[in-house]
């Protein structure tokens, strides 16, 4: 079953991939633009809602068993066998893929919905299922891979398939161009990751995750493994995390990789691929929570990411770029609880994170879709009497993620906080606290800006706005509904103790028995108690959504007067060209390998060209040589064939 | 040798036996079929290979020996067995709509292939030179009369002709070493030769070079490699598919049953003169292969150097490296689903009794038949060696092992030889892709499409998962390697 | 004795073997191929293999050399029908000697570095050679090669006929 989960995207993606690109049902059906477009959609939503399906069969199968027996394996055949290496193509579902596999699925299945109305008019409709398809196929081999190389294998492919995406419209250079980036970035990280894949092979003899695990693990094992040893494999694993989850000071990708489209960027970029990083890390918990060392890097460079990100978010003009540099910031928030240890806490972010940014992200591009591709925030404004349903349902997305109580982004957050507090990282909660302001500053000012107050929309485009057919917004009724409600898989017991039920964090439970912590929680004096936490955060939450309201809704001119003092001005731009990264990337790496590009260009169009076309020449030289000792003639066969039994003959009986 | 003996060895060779009376049968209901209706005896064909499959699955987990040590049954003779079935299987699919196109009778056809296969399955299991001999020219005589079959064709009468001549030479050569190691020994069993060996008597190694050396003419390698060109290119194409993949198989299977059985004491001598002769195969199939202008005489040429290839797993397996000789296993085993399925293209666009040929011919196949297209880039691919078909795990295979036995020149010039090749596989699809000139393709083929569908599966999906296919290789080997 | 009388009988068998490829006339190469055949069976006798060269004689040299002759008749081949530049034979036949003197002569060096040709006598049973005997081991020893030549000669018929038959329609 476990097989067939990860082969229907596939098969989805070969039948719309090889026989529609090739026009092969054209041919044989004879069929017009819409009955293909027709059965390219049915194509590419069924095998999706048959994984989405099974998993969920499989997910209730899990439920069902005892929690510390709750693995499935389904081993298909051994792929790989040489000497000591073998890597089995065998699948395992935990409940930590079991999680991501349901996330997954069935956000892929809306968002495959959504694309069939935002996608309509696309010339290339089969491809970008096609594409699609084979995305969430590798996302589930990535997902559900019992080993690293597999891991790696969807990996990779996810990589590809986002490298495809985002150069979805390639006839466009700079859409080109941001999927190479894309490309190129996510390959410094990749090559962490796999320097890392071979130092685990080196130090635990195996790679599948069982092995490594159960190595890894056990005291006795670990005792004669040097303690720095596993801090370079955290490192190293932790370095293809950074560049698959756009954390710094890999993320420059991420803002860029807007360029696909909308529904790309909710599926691949927001709520599936870039949490990739996330949940390798808590699969490979058992080494992190055996290094502290690595638990610092993580923390910090996250903590770091997170404010960044929401720093450069307050100032940008282009929605999906606010949504990109959101997903960034809350990316960072998931791997600070991945860095103290609280893997169950950014596994639900990782999850919440999922429903309201894919509900932002397909928001934005039903409004995007209403105004016919206008993308800046400043054309817009007033929207929300035009399409209701879409404002409506951005808002409730807003909130979610601003951290407003009761609505999922809430519950998640706050355990990040929590965790982040009592595990004594006190300056990096500090900087979540602020990051958590920030958040809402950027959301609600994005929200107000587009629908709110008077509308800054031209007149042709205002007589063309149009609420989204409902293959678009049901996914988006459907989102809004998970944003609401789906936090309450996980209240914090705490919480759950007020309305007396003893176990409310039904999520941690079901995540902790696939994670490795440590039993010893090291005890740091409470200043405050769980509750002050979460009203601490309550009100920056709540500090920021005023100041926005304030700026953006109440007295714009005092914001515009602001911006004059110099050094607001300073901070304005310093946020609005993002910190200066892209330009102190450009000087420090583009340049110079640019030009050390063009030099060796230069060397290899004359010696080494030069070289090879002379090689080139003898060959063809020798060959045509040969050519003329192939007569034709029987004779002369018969001739050479004697001479060369003579030859053979010769030889052996002289070299005995 | 008693009676009940005889009826045991009898039982025991079913495929071989199915597959000659399943020839008969044909012979027998031909004239008795009239007009359009003798092209349905075309199934009864397909039914006794699958039953000879199906009979040779029997051999893979047994050992047995039949007609008192004439034939050894063991897992090797089993594995060669599957890629003969498996060649001839699919050259009769490809050769029926082949067969009209070209408007060629196709019952004696059928039959040719069917005795001509079960020669080769005899080659595989002989461990006695009358068998082995006679094996060897059922299977050649088929071939000979298989090449001029389209006697419409001057090339192909020429083809027949030629190779009936040069083949009767290398037989004689064959001939000639077998009786100088009867002449020695006194017995024409390897068992027994291989106990009497001396390396000290000119006899015995005058006599294994001879026979070497008429396998050597059946492989095409050099130095006894001139004829396959123009055979080759002269005969009837699914015909030069199937010879390029089964004939050269057979061949290897008793190549390597004679030196490791027969005459493996003289390993250290031959050892030289094989590696020689697989570099120099290498080279001369490529340098060949690439100012061609018929895509046909091409891969004539690269079936060559695809020899070449193979060889090094001979040469590794001499020095006893057992890895050796399972890679020259399976290299023959993927070779002939890529090659097979290369002629298959080009057969399939064969059409109105002239045969696509010159690399003209393919222009602008991607626009008009992209399937077709995508299969013969996928053939070409295995061909050249890129990864992910079943020809990149095989060459691989074949390097290692040459670099396990120390060989590292030779590895590299073979290695160099794969980046040549590339060059012109990847040629033809230049033209097939980018191809300007106005061909017509012929219409829909279901048969030969069918096969070439599996073909194309088969050399990916082993390319991408290659450890059943390749695990099968290591359990011939083993049964078979003598320590 | 028999030494003397083997070498003639040699020379006569290697003597009609040139003369087949060399003579311009078909008959008399035909008739050549006779003598060879026959000089074969000869060397058959000294071997104690006195069926085999019956059969020799029988079947080579008389059924299938009639067959030949006939055959040359039929299609009355003249000199001029042979596309063979008989001038040059003479000339290339020496080359050919030279190079194989060459070879016989180094051969024999290697030969001569201490390595032994010893043969291996064949068992002489009582009925070697004759009917009885040949037909014993054909029939249980050799039993496969004896079944696999049936195949052979069916597969010749087949091409035979598959060559010679007209295309139908």
């Amino acid at each position: 079953m476990l097989a067939w989960l990860v082969l229907a995207p596939l098969i989805g993606s070969v039948i719309n991939g090889l026989l529609f690109a090739s026009g092969f049902w054209k041919k044989l059906i004879g069929g017009d633009d819409r009955t293909e477009r027709r059965i390219v959609s049915f194509v590419g939503c069924g095998v999706i809602l048959i994984s989405a399906i099974l998993t969920s069969i499989l997910f209730f199968r899990l439920f069902s068993l005892d929690p510390i027996q709750r693995q499935i394996f389904e081993e298909l055949f051994v792929w790989i066998s040489s000497g000591d290496f073998s890597v089995k193509i065998e699948f395992l579902f935990d409940s930590l893929s079991c999680v991501m596999a349901l996330v997954v699925t069935w956000i892929s299945l809306i968002i495959h919905v959504f694309s069939i109305g935002y996608m309509h008019e696309d010339r290339s409709y089969s491809r970008y299922f096609a594409y699609l398809n084979i995305f969430v196929f590798f996302m589930l081999i990535l997902i559900l891979g019992n080993s690293f190389p597999l891991m790696f294998v969807g990996w990779e492919g996810v990589g590809l398939a986002s490298y495809l995406l985002i150069g979805f419209w390639y006839e466009d250079k700079e859409k080109a161009s941001a999927g190479r980036k894309a490309f190129v970035v996510n390959r410094i990280g990749d090559f962490g990751f796999i320097l890392g894949i071979f130092l685990i092979f080196f130090i635990f003899g195996s790679t599948n995750f069982q092995e490594v695990f159960g190595k890894a693990s056990d005291p006795s094992f670990m005792n004669v493994v040097p303690g720095v040893v596993i801090t370079i494999i955290a490192l190293l694993l932790f370095v293809g995390a950074v560049g698959k989850s756009a954390q710094f000071p890999l993320y420059v990708w991420l803002p860029d990789a807007m360029a696909g489209p909308i529904p790309v960027s909710a599926l691949i970029h927001a709520a599936t691929m870039v949490t990739a990083g996330a949940y390798m890390i808590a699969r490979c918990s058992v080494f992190y929570t055996q290094s502290h060392t690595a638990q610092i890097v993580v923390v910090s460079i996250a903590a770091f990411t997170a404010l960044l990100a929401a720093t450069i978010a307050i100032t940008q003009n282009d929605i999906k770029k606010v949504l990109a540099y959101s997903t960034i910031s809350q990316l960072g928030y998931m791997f600070m609880a991945l860095g103290v240890g609280a893997y169950a806490a950014g596994m639900f972010h990782l999850v919440t994170h999922a429903f309201f940014k894919a509900l932002l992200f397909l928001g934005s591009g039903s409004v995007i879709h209403a105004l016919g591709g206008e993308q800046d925030i400043r054309n817009m404004g007033g929207l929300r009497k035009f399409i209701p349903l879409t404002s409506f349902t951005f808002l409730i997305g807003t909130l979610a993620i601003t951290g407003i109580p009761f609505l999922s982004g809430f519950f998640s957050k706050d355990e990040i906080l929590g965790s982040l507090y009592e595990s004594g990282y006190v300056i990096h909660w500090i900087v979540a606290l602020m990051t958590v302001c920030l958040t809402a500053l950027y959301m609600i000012r994005l929200y107000i800006v587009t629908f709110e107050g008077r509308t800054r929309v031209s007149n042709n485009v205002k007589s063309h706005i149009h609420e989204s057919p409902l293959s678009m917004t049901i996914p988006l009724l459907i989102l809004a509904v998970l944003s609401i409600f789906g936090g309450y898989i996980g209240v914090p017991d705490f919480m759950g103790k007020v309305i007396g039920i003893a176990h409310s964090n039904v999520f941690k439970d079901f995540i902790m028995p696939s994670v490795f912590v440590k039993e010893t929680v090291t005890s740091v004096p409470h200043l405050f108690g769980h509750w002050s936490i979460t009203v601490l955060s309550i009100i920056s939450a709540f500090i920021g959504v005023l100041i926005a309201i304030y700026f953006y809704a109440i007295k714009p001119s005092i914001r515009e007067s602001l911006i004059k003092v110099p050094i607001f001005s300073f901070l304005y731009s310093f946020s609005y060209r993002k910190w200066f990264v892209d330009e102190a990337f450009d000087t420090i790496f583009v340049r110079p390998f640019n030009a050390l590009a063009v030099e060796s260009g230069k060397f290899d169009l004359k010696r080494i060209d030069g070289a090879v076309n002379g090689i080139s020449e003898v060959v063809v030289k020798a060959a045509t040589l040969m050519r003329s000792a192939q007569s034709g003639l029987l004779r002369l066969y018969a001739a050479f064939m004697a001479l060369g039994v003579l030859a053979i003959l010769l030889y052996i009986i002289y070299s005995a | 040798m008693s009676i009940s003996e005889i009826l045991r060895s009898t039982l025991l060779i079913g495929p071989e036996i199915s597959l000659i009376l399943t020839g008969i049968i044909l012979i027998i209901f031909d004239p008795l079929i009239n007009g359009k209706r003798k092209n349905e005896l075309f199934w009864i064909v397909l039914i006794g290979l699958v039953i000879a499959f199906l009979l040779n699955l029997e051999r893979l987990h047994t050992e047995a020996s039949a007609f008192s040590g004439a034939l050894s049954l063991d897992v090797f003779s089993g594995y060669f067995n599957v890629i003969f079935i498996i060649s001839s299987f699919f050259a009769v699919i490809l050769s029926r709509e082949y067969l009209i196109t070209m408007n060629l009778k196709s019952n004696e056809y059928y039959a040719l292939i069917l005795f001509s296969t079960s020669g080769m399955m005899m080659l595989s299991s002989a461990k006695e030179f009358m068998s082995i001999f006679l094996g060897f020219e059922i299977m050649s005589i088929s071939v000979y009369i298989l090449s001029g079959f389209n006697r419409e064709s001057i090339r192909s009468t020429e083809a027949g002709i030629k190779y009936l001549i040069l083949g009767g030479f290398s037989s004689a050569i064959l001939l000639y070493g077998i009786a100088l190691i009867y002449g020695a020994s006194g017995t024409i069993f390897l068992d027994e030769i291989t106990s009497k060996f001396d390396v000290q008597n000119p006899l015995y190694l005058a006599g294994s070079a001879l026979i070497i050396t008429g396998f050597i003419f059946k492989i095409g390698a050099f130095p006894l490699h001139q004829w396959v060109p123009d055979i080759y290119e002269g005969a009837p194409m699914t015909v030069t598919g199937f010879m390029s993949v089964g004939v050269k198989a057979a061949a290897f299977a008793i190549l390597l049953r004679v030196l490791l059985e027969g005459v493996y004491q003289m390993d250290a001598n031959l050892i030289y003169v094989l590696w020689l002769i697989s570099a120099f195969t290498m080279t001369i199939g490529n340098l060949g292969a690439i100012v061609q202008k018929s895509i046909k005489r091409m891969l004539a040429y690269s079936s060559i150097a695809h020899a070449g290839y193979a060889l090094i797993g001979v040469v590794a397996t001499l020095r006893g490296e057992e890895i050796g000789l399972s890679s020259v296993l399976y290299y023959l085993f993927a070779y002939t689903f890529m090659n097979l399925g290369a002629f298959g293209v080009l057969a399939y666009l064969s059409r109105d009794g002239k045969e696509c040929d010159n690399y003209e011919d393919v222009s602008g196949l991607w626009s008009k038949k992209p399937l077709i297209a995508i299969a013969l880039s996928i053939f070409l691919f295995s061909l050249a060696g890129l990864p992910p078909t079943i020809g990149f795990f095989a060459k691989y295979r074949v390097f290692l092992s040459a670099i396990k036995a120390d060989f590292y020149w030779l590895a590299i010039i073979g290695i160099l030889n794969s980046v040549i090749s590339a060059y012109y596989y990847l040629r033809v699809l230049v033209y097939a892709y980018m191809g300007e000139e106005e061909v017509k393709f012929p219409s829909f083929k279901p048969a030969s499409a069918f096969a070439i569908t599996v073909l194309t599966i088969a050399t990916l999906i082993l390319g991408i998962f290659p450890f059943y296919s390749w695990d099968f290789a290591l359990k011939a080997a083993a049964s078979f390697l003598p320590n | 004795m028999e030494d003397i009388l083997f070498y003639i009988f040699a020379a006569a068998s290697v003597a009609g073997a040139l003369l087949v490829v060399t003579h311009n006339n078909p008959v008399v190469s035909v008739l050549s191929l006779v003598l060879t055949l026959f000089s074969t069976a000869v060397l058959f006798v000294f071997l104690l293999a006195d069926f085999i060269a019956a059969i020799q004689i029988l079947v080579y040299a008389g059924a299938i050399m009639v067959l030949f002759i006939f055959t040359v008749m039929y299609l009355n081949l003249r000199k001029e029908a042979l596309a063979f530049d008989s001038k040059s034979v003479p000339i290339k036949f020496g080359i050919l000697f030279v190079i194989l003197i060459v070879v016989a002569y180094l051969s024999s060096l290697g030969f001569k570095r201490g390595l032994q040709i010893t043969g291996e006598g064949t068992s002489t049973s009582t009925n070697f050679g004759t009917v009885e005997g040949v037909g014993e081991v054909l029939f249980t020893k050799y039993i496969l090669p004896f079944e696999l030549t049936s195949v052979l000669i069916v597969v010749a018929i087949i091409g035979v006929v598959a060559i010679a038959k007209r295309r139908f329609n």
